[in-house]
């Protein structure tokens, strides 16, 4: 290390360029994984609070909770401690009294009012009574406050804030818990004779197993397995994973060339060490903590840029900072940068000590 | 017997294709404690190649090198790096210091390599003596051609090796500096007890030497 430090302190301009490109690569990779973390939190935050267990949902739903149909009835074939009916749809919203154009995306979710399901509220009560509502602070970026009546979808009938409960989102829309009458009334208005229809199951196993009648009626999953099939979910997860991926790769590759060409221009200095004795051991281990140190005071950096970027992203970017993804990538990414700064191992090596000498 | 190098029956072959050339022909001499030789000759006539060959570098195609009691022959690669870290310093024609490092921590590095712990009245008294005191902090880039090779010269002592092998030391000196480099090493072969080779085509330093060898063609004449 002591070779590898007074390079970097004698030559600062030269290895503070390769110092930020790998700050800029790990700067890029900690704003996607930021993006990954903050568009899957938007999809799955409100599945998250449930601490449930698992989901049934009906067998024709195609693992899709808003597509899924069951009836009040189907609790009596579900075996297992402890069990909620849940309905869910997706409703634009908007104030009373506003412009059609000031409509939000909620996820609507009816539950029964003892429901363990129901969220603590951060402000106001519970809901107690039809056409009541607690709604998650999301809204209040958008001035919800308590005692506002909302419209949901093309239903008049208006539905009063009386919570709030801590950030909560589903399929990316702010979730809005009400009773499973309200939900039902509002959800098959207009098929009177259907008002027992549910979308969902969500059970508690409390180390017991499940037991179901009837099982080729429903479609049983765990609640990953359910986050998972939430639309779009998996693709968006897939497609920031596999940018983050390449990073890396590309990390390699740069730190790689890189420390090749600073390795070549020290090819002479080196066959001059081996000449005086100096172990090949020693000069390839210099190489790899140069490329260590370089890599982390970078990864440091890009830590910090990926902070202070943080406080200057709109609020309504899906942005969440996961500290065990950021250290397992950062790890990925040191690792990345030392197998590219191994890439010069051979040819320190392969220096021939006469050659240096002019022999 | 004193001699800290000792050469028997020296030969070196270069092949290229079907052709072969005998740059050293039969070489036998040794180096004892305490005497600086020098080694002269034309350009081309194998020199560097025996001194190359003393430092292990390159093996000679017949005949043996001992450094002190150990045949350079029967060593690994890293055995006989080992050798000429602990037995061997080397001043050579071009610089031979570490460009970023400041002439302070060019010690360090050695005791680094070493693992032993710093000698610092060492340091003190090689510094004092060959005058580079006050260059401590400043890099090789910022020394002149004479003080840089006094602090080659200094390194080259540091870690007390029996022997210093010298490749053109004053190749870059001017007459007056080249003159006080050869009465340096001789005073330091005298009074540290060190086998001192020095490569030279310079004949103003032969007066400083013990011994001289010349080789011409390839022979020891």
């Amino acid at each position: 290390m002591f070779l590898a430090w007074h390079e970097i302190k004698y030559d600062k301009r030269k290895f503070l360029l390769i110092m930020i490109i790998i700050a800029l690569i790990a700067w890029l990779v900690y704003v996607l994984t930021g993006l990954a973390t903050g568009l899957g939190d938007g999809n799955r935050k409100a599945i998250d609070q449930w601490q449930a267990d698992g989901i049934i949902l009906s067998s024709e739903a195609n693992k899709s909770l808003t597509a899924s149909r069951l009836d009040m009835a189907d609790l009596e074939n579900i075996h297992v401690p402890i069990k909620e009916p849940i309905g869910q749809s997706l409703y634009t919203v908007k104030r009373k009294g506003q412009k059609e154009n000031s409509r939000q995306n909620a996820a609507v979710f009816g539950i029964l009012s003892d429901s363990f399901l129901k969220p603590d509220t951060l402000s106001g009560r519970s809901f107690h009574n039809k056409n009541e509502a607690v709604i998650a602070s999301d809204f209040k970026q958008f001035n919800y406050k308590l005692g506002d009546e909302l419209l949901l979808g093309s239903s008049h009938t208006p539905i009063k804030v009386v919570g709030f409960f801590e950030k909560s989102t589903y399929n990316l829309a702010p979730v809005i818990y009400l009773s499973l009458d309200t939900w039902q009334t509002l959800t098959f208005n207009r098929i009177p004779k259907k008002d027992n229809l549910i979308s969902g199951i969500v059970y508690q196993k409390k180390n017991s197993d499940l037991h179901l009648n009837q099982a080729s009626r429903y479609d049983h999953l765990s609640l990953e397995a359910f986050i998972q099939k939430i639309p779009g979910y998996s693709e968006q997860k897939l497609t920031l994973d596999g940018m983050i991926y390449f990073l890396f790769v590309i990390a390699t590759f740069v730190i790689g060339v890189f420390i090749y060409v600073i390795t070549l221009q020290k090819q002479k200095l080196f066959g001059i060490l081996k000449v005086q004795g100096i172990p090949t051991r020693l000069l390839a281990t210099s190489v790899l903590w140069q490329t260590f140190l370089l890599s982390s005071l970078g990864i440091v950096l890009g830590m910090i840029l990926t902070f202070i970027t943080s406080y200057f992203l709109p609020e309504s970017l899906p942005f969440a900072i996961d500290f065990k993804k950021n250290g397992v990538y950062s790890l990925i990414l040191l690792l990345s940068t030392l197998i590219g700064g191994a890439f010069s191992l051979k040819s320190v090596i392969k220096i021939n000590p006469l050659k240096a000498i002019g022999g | 017997m004193n001699s800290v190098i000792s050469i028997q029956q020296l030969s070196k072959t270069f092949s290229s294709g079907e052709t072969e050339v005998t740059v050293l022909h039969h070489i036998n001499c040794h180096i004892k404690k305490g005497e600086l030789v020098a080694i002269i000759g034309p350009s081309g006539s194998g020199k560097s190649t025996l001194l190359t060959i003393m430092a292990g570098l390159q093996e000679p195609t017949e005949g043996e090198v001992m450094i002190e009691e150990v045949t350079l022959n029967q060593l690994s690669s890293k055995e006989k790096s080992d050798l000429r870290f602990n037995k061997i310093g080397f001043i050579l024609q071009s610089s031979n210091l570490v460009d970023f490092l400041t002439v302070s921590h060019q010690f360090d590095f050695v005791d680094k390599v070493g693992k032993g712990s710093p000698k610092t009245d060492l340091k003190k008294s090689l510094m004092k003596r060959l005058d580079i005191t006050h260059l401590n902090k400043k890099y090789p880039a910022q020394l002149s051609g004479g003080e840089r090779q006094r602090v080659a010269i200094a390194l080259a002592l540091y870690h007390q090796p029996a022997i210093i092998l010298a490749d053109e030391p004053t190749a870059s000196l001017d007459g007056k500096r080249a003159k006080e480099v050869a009465k340096l090493l001789a005073s330091l072969a005298h009074s540290e007890e060190k086998g001192i080779v020095m490569v030279t085509h310079d004949d103003r330093l032969l007066p400083y030497c013990d011994r001289v060898l010349k080789i011409e063609d390839g022979y020891l004449t």
